[in-house]
Parts: structure tokens; C-alpha cells; sequence
């Protein structure tokens, strides 16, 4: 056997050539030998080399190609890998789901020994495929994120909605606890070993079984972990991404046919009805409408007033009391208002009347009846001396 | 009986068609008496109180419905513009505007035409400063003369993701 060190050494030393096999392996499927010749400057040593520590074998065809477990050694160095498709993942499901039933039949002690090694071996691989996947689903997804200015719009809900449909929905389905997931077959060896680790009489095998039972159980574990990263932050960003995508494409619709579509149905606002109970409610909210309008304010210049005639007693007392003596009340009245107002309304003539009815003044009425003539209406009016005061 | 607190208000509100926002005092009165609200607003206008988890508001079928259509038009030509400029949908909706760079970007949409009937009289500003802050659609600033859409226009955007769905569905079914 090769001493491993000196695999390593030669890793070491030539890993830059190693990695331009690699790639193109991966690019071709294959290599030829002039290729490995090319990169190895035609050292016929360092090629015997490569065949010799098995990095690369030899096929009928002469063509060459990277051994598997170099292969995904170095992928795991450069952290260069592709997502695994869903069903590379759910072949797990059959996997397990047969050794688990091998366990159940297993009748002979050896026969018990190689079925849990063999559980143990595939649930290790199962795990790492899943972090793998669950860490690189969750790059890319950052990827798409972060990178605003180099993924334009449609280019991101493109790649958003290939990961979504590709890889985390069937994965979300493996990983979910139904009857058909991966998950409910390491319930079935957890609760099988669990029980085989305290009932089953040879103390070997109980060891064994707890063995099993802690490996599927730290890995029931991590699968739960995993599919909370996957629900808690692949699923939601990217359905926030094909969200956009719909709603887009909805307004689309809607604007280039709008009657064919429904609007949300919504309430249409209170007629506003001033002496109702909730004037002020709907004049609030009229207001709020407005605070922020600036309109134009126009103010009209004020017109003036009329002179109106206003009777006050007090000023027409004191005419009365200089005019005295006063041979008729009425035709007093109506000369007083004729100088004042040139035109002598009825309803001045009859508030300035009110003064006969003041106690100061003494009157005394004739048996004589005059006719006085105003603005609006011809009057009748007894004639009233007013001589002095009481 | 003993109403919830804000009973008034919550009832005036709802009626003068505004949605109550998440984050207000009235929706936290509002979310643990839904039922009776429900109830109440069924039987006693036949209007049906709407909840999600961001807005509440009520819906009647025999209600106009322009001012929704309107401004479903408008979101959805704000929407296509945000995806000519290869920008995030909902980073970009929920930004400040001003109601001029509203006008702008409907004047300069292929779809302008749509919004014809919007567009005369200053209707995007009445749309928007009047009808949109009485419902809460819109938070005006005063000091910057700018505004913010509020969560009530998810409301808009649901519908618009019911109509995309629509659409495919139809699709499907032609191609069978």
C-alpha cells in the first residue's frame, strides 16, 4: 500500500495542475492524454504518478478520468459543487428503507452487526449530502439578494423561481414528516433502536443499538435544522421574489384590460350631512383632506354699511323737550324725520311715535284728526299738544 | 351591554370607508372583537368587515366602484415602471413620493391612455391627497410635501396576484 502521506505531498505540490484536470473532467467528462501531458510538461514521472495513486484511471478507450473520491475531495476543497437534484437525495429513502427492514428480518447476531454499520455508513452520507445541499441553496439564495446591481429584475425571479420549483419544494417534501419522507423511516429506526438498546438481551448489541440510536437521532435533529433554514430563509425570499413576479403580472393584465377585471370592494364614503350626529366626524375628515393644500386666498373689499335709522329714545326725548311747547306730536315727528332722512318710512314714523307713551311728558289730545302723508302709506293721526313736563 | 373601547371612532371610521392600520390603538381594540364587529356591521348594514393581518376595513357590494379602480390603475402603472427600472417591487412602492413624481410617471407610461379619465381636473392629486389620506391608503407629509403608501395598498397588490393567477389558469385550461 501507498503510504498516504505521500498522496497528500503530491496533492500538495501539484494541486494547481490537479485542479486544471479537474476542470476539465467536469467540463468534459473525461481526459485525454496529451491533455494530462500538456499540464504535466510531458513528465512521463508525474504522469506514472497520477496513475499510480489512482487520481485518475484509465478507461478501454485510453481516455482518462478523475477518480470519484478525488473528485468530490477536491470539489470539497475549492467548495465547488452543483445543487444535487432532489431525487439524488431521495434515493436515501429506498436505501434506508431496506436496510431498515434487513434490521427487522435480521435473524443472526453478524447479520444484525453489518446491517447497523451499514445504516450508520448511509445516514452519514445522507446528512452530509443534505448540509451540502441546504448550505449551497442557501448561497445562492443570498446571492440573488445581494446582488441588486449585477441580477436585473427579471433575471433574479428567473433564478428564483428555478430554485424554488427545483430544488426547495421537492426538498421541503423529502424532509417533511409524512409517511412517504425520509424523515418517517428514521423515526421507525429511532424508535426500533431505542427500544433494541434497553429490551434486547446481549449486551453487545444493546451498544450497538444505542450507537444507532444516537447517530439517527442527532441526525433527525439536524434534518429538522435544516428544513428550518430552508422554511425560515430560502422559502420566504424567494417566494417574496415570485410574489413580485405576480403581482406584476397582474397589474399587466389589469392595465392592458381593466373592465374585465375585479377591484377590491371597498366602501363608498358617507354622504356628509351637516346637522347629523356625526357632522363632526365627516367635517374632520374633510379637514384632514385639506391640511397640506395650499390654496389661494381672495378677499373681496368690504362694502359699507347703509346708513340705517335706528330709533333711539334717549336722542329724540331730549329734541322733544327743546321743541316744547309742541302744538302736534305727529307733525313733529314727521318734520324731525324729514330732515333727517329726507324720505319718512312708516316703520320710522311709528317707532319714533313710541315717545307719547314716556310718563315726562304732559299731553293733551284736540278733537281734531289730520291726514300725514309718508313714503309708503297716507296715515290718519289725532292731534296731540305736548306742553311741558309733569 | 358594555361596547369595546373607541367604539365611536372605530365605527366612523369604518364607515366613512378607512382602513385601520396595524400599529393603531383602534386595530388592537378591533382584532379581539372581531366577531362582535362582524356581526354587527353584517346585520346592521349588510357590509361585511374585512381583516387581514395588516388592515381592516369594511366591503359592500353595492358600492361604486370607481375610486378602487382608479386607484388600482394608478399602483399598477407604478408597478410596471418599477420593473422597467429593474428595481424591487416592494422596496420601491413603499419609498416617499411626491404627487408630482406620480403625475410624471403616468404621463410618461405607455398605458397613460388608461388613466384618461384620472388624469383631468388634477384627479391623481385629489385621488390621492383627498380620497387616499381620508382611507389611510396614503401618510401625507406636510413638512416635506411628500407621501408614503401604507400597508392598506397590499390589499391592491393581493388582488392584483388573484388576477395574475386567474390568468393562468386560463391559460392552462386553453391548452388542454
Amino acid at each position: 500500500m501507498i503510504d498516504p502521506k505521500k498522496i497528500l505531498r503530491f496533492l500538495e505540490e501539484y494541486f494547481d495542475e490537479i485542479k486544471t484536470i479537474y476542470k476539465l473532467n467536469k467540463q468534459n467528462g473525461l481526459i485525454l492524454i496529451e491533455e494530462i501531458e500538456t499540464i504535466f510538461d510531458n513528465s512521463n514521472i508525474l504522469v506514472d504518478n497520477l496513475i499510480e495513486y489512482e487520481i485518475i484511471e484509465q478507461r478501454i478507450d485510453d481516455t482518462f478520468i478523475l477518480n470519484e473520491t478525488y473528485g468530490s475531495f477536491i470539489s470539497f476543497l475549492l467548495d465547488d459543487f452543483s445543487l444535487d437534484m432532489p431525487e439524488q437525495i431521495e434515493k436515501y429513502h429506498n436505501s434506508l428503507d431496506s436496510l431498515y427492514r434487513k434490521l427487522k428480518s435480521a435473524t443472526t447476531k453478524n447479520e444484525i452487526i453489518q446491517t447497523i454499520e451499514a445504516l450508520n455508513n448511509e445516514i452519514g452520507k445522507f446528512e452530509n449530502q443534505l448540509q451540502k445541499n441546504i448550505s449551497k441553496l442557501i448561497k445562492e439564495t443570498k446571492y440573488i439578494k445581494a446582488n441588486n446591481q449585477k441580477l436585473n429584475y427579471p433575471k433574479k425571479l428567473q433564478k428564483a423561481s428555478e430554485l424554488t420549483i427545483t430544488y426547495v419544494k421537492p426538498l421541503n417534501i423529502i424532509l417533511q414528516n409524512h409517511s412517504e419522507s425520509i424523515l418517517y423511516i428514521i423515526d421507525n429506526i429511532i424508535d426500533e433502536s431505542s427500544q433494541q438498546r434497553f429490551n434486547n438481551k446481549d449486551e453487545n448489541l444493546k451498544k450497538i443499538y444505542t450507537k444507532l440510536y444516537n447517530s439517527y437521532y442527532q441526525t433527525k435533529k439536524e434534518i429538522l435544522n435544516e428544513n428550518r433554514l430552508l422554511i425560515n430563509e430560502v422559502i420566504p425570499l424567494l417566494d417574496r421574489i415570485k410574489s413580485g413576479s405576480d403581482i406584476l403580472t397582474g397589474c399587466i393584465n389589469f392595465l392592458n384590460d381593466n373592465n374585465s377585471y375585479a377591484v377590491p370592494t371597498l366602501l363608498d364614503k358617507q354622504r356628509d350631512i351637516t346637522y347629523s350626529t356625526n357632522a363632526e366626524y365627516e367635517a374632520q375628515n374633510i379637514w384632514e383632506g385639506y391640511t397640506g393644500i395650499n390654496e389661494d386666498i381672495i378677499i373681496n373689499e368690504a362694502q359699507s354699511l347703509e346708513n340705517v335709522w335706528i330709533f333711539n329714545k334717549q336722542k329724540y326725548k331730549d329734541r322733544l323737550l327743546k321743541s316744547l311747547p309742541i302744538e302736534n306730536f305727529y307733525t313733529w315727528i314727521y318734520e324731525e324725520l324729514e330732515n333727517e332722512l329726507t324720505i319718512v318710512e312708516s316703520k320710522n314714523f311709528f317707532d319714533l311715535s313710541k315717545l307719547i307713551f314716556d310718563n315726562d311728558i304732559d299731553i293733551e289730545y284736540k278733537n281734531k284728526r289730520i291726514d300725514i302723508k309718508l313714503s309708503d302709506k297716507m296715515i290718519d293721526v289725532p292731534t296731540i299738544e305736548i306742553r311741558s313736563l309733569n | 351591554m358594555n361596547y369595546p373601547k373607541k367604539h365611536y371612532e372605530i365605527v366612523q371610521n369604518l364607515l366613512n370607508g378607512k382602513f385601520i392600520l396595524q400599529g393603531q390603538t383602534t386595530y388592537d381594540i378591533l382584532v379581539p372583537n372581531y366577531n362582535f364587529y362582524k356581526t354587527f356591521f353584517k346585520e346592521s348594514f349588510q357590509y361585511d368587515l374585512i381583516k387581514t393581518s395588516e388592515v381592516i376595513y369594511l366591503s359592500s357590494d353595492n358600492t361604486s366602484e370607481k375610486f378602487s379602480r382608479n386607484l388600482m390603475l394608478i399602483l399598477a402603472i407604478l408597478v410596471d415602471n418599477i420593473n422597467l427600472q429593474g428595481k424591487d417591487l416592494y422596496e420601491e412602492l413603499f419609498k416617499n413620493y411626491k404627487i408630482k413624481d406620480i403625475e410624471m410617471i403616468i404621463k410618461d407610461s405607455s398605458y397613460k391612455s388608461v388613466c384618461r379619465n384620472i388624469i383631468k381636473n388634477n384627479g391623481i392629486e385629489s385621488l390621492l391627497k383627498s380620497d387616499c389620506q381620508k382611507r389611510n391608503i396614503i401618510k401625507y407629509s406636510n413638512n416635506y410635501d411628500t407621501f408614503q403608501f401604507t400597508s392598506a395598498i397590499n390589499i391592491f397588490l393581493e388582488q392584483a396576484k388573484d388576477i395574475a393567477n386567474m390568468s393562468n389558469m386560463q391559460d392552462e385550461k386553453e391548452q388542454f
